[in-house]
């Protein structure tokens, strides 16, 4: 395993991360929402 | 019969997430294990004299990794709408005010996913022609194929956002996805096929003719397809639990 490719794979990593985090937190907030809580925020 | 306010009590009972948090934990450990696959384990991509492809020694092509399920993903968003505009239709027909609602809604989500993954399909496709082809748009049957499948899908999005009265909206929406199914198969399936010279033939030929070292099968069938369709699935649950929510405040 070359370091280039550690360096490769950075970047999607990183993306997949930010959209694992995106779609954890869009999750949470709609169980909240689902159960009545924070009806503002819709 | 009004699709936007009589079921709506009913919508309150109906909890559209699949259950468990297992799932998306195999989600994220799939994602992650198919980048680390992608760069770690699988070996360059060959041309067909057994070269490796341009950039970076011919990892710099692995991005068709990504790239094929996108475009895969896409094609089954037009299915998967249709079948729930059909479904729309029946339930419309039968009168089940719930069910065209049900319908109405997982239809636009397909819809709405099958814009999104064209559009990463189409930049993951650009990154790879840069690379290999020399140019982001070379106006190859297949790009320009994507790119009319975009502007149907945009189109539907389009048409959903300037409809107010959501009961015509869902039958248009219906009537508007059966439509555009059918130059969606052509344009996915048929016509880079009849085509006979495109410069997909080469990176196709790569990822089907073995042209890959190591176990690039494994990798696309067994953790890249599987992965990306569970984020599918996720994504589509969640904005249609969205959509609902939205329905239940317009109420």
């Amino acid at each position: 395993m070359e370091p280039k490719m550690f360096t490769l794979a950075l970047a999607p990593l990183i993306v997949w991360l930010g959209i694992f985090w995106y779609l954890n937190m869009i999750d949470r907030k709609l169980s909240k929402l689902e159960a009545g809580k924070d009806r503002d925020e819709l | 019969m009004a699709v936007g306010n009589a079921p709506n009590s009913q919508l309150n009972n109906v909890n559209s997430s699949i259950p468990g948090l297992w799932w998306k934990i195999l989600t994220g450990i799939g994602m992650t294990l198919t980048i680390l696959a992608v760069y770690l384990v699988v070996g360059p991509v060959l041309n067909k004299v057994g070269q490796p492809f341009y950039t970076l020694g011919g990892h710099g092509a692995k991005v068709i990794f990504f790239h094929v399920p996108c475009a895969w993903l896409g094609s089954q968003c037009y299915i998967i709408g249709a079948c729930y505009a059909v479904s729309y239709l029946r339930a419309r027909a039968r009168g089940e005010r719930f069910a065209m609602v049900e319908a109405d809604l997982k239809n636009a989500v397909a819809m709405e996913l099958g814009l999104l993954f064209s559009v990463l399909a189409t930049i993951t496709g650009m990154v790879f022609a840069k690379n290999e082809w020399g140019a982001y748009w070379n106006w190859d049957p297949r790009q320009t194929s994507i790119l009319i499948i975009m502007f149907l899908f945009a189109a539907y999005v389009a048409l959903r956002g300037i409809v107010a009265d959501p009961d015509l909206r869902a039958r248009q929406g219906a009537v508007y996805t059966l439509v555009a199914v059918v130059p969606g198969i052509f344009l996915y399936f048929i016509l880079p096929r009849i085509v006979g010279d495109t410069m997909h033939a080469e990176p196709n030929k790569a990822l089907i003719g073995r042209q890959i070292s190591g176990n690039y099968m494994y990798t696309m069938y067994g953790l890249t397809l599987p992965s990306f369709i569970m984020l599918f699935v996720w994504m589509f649950q969640l904005r249609l639990r969205q959509m609902k929510l939205e329905l239940r405040k317009s109420a």
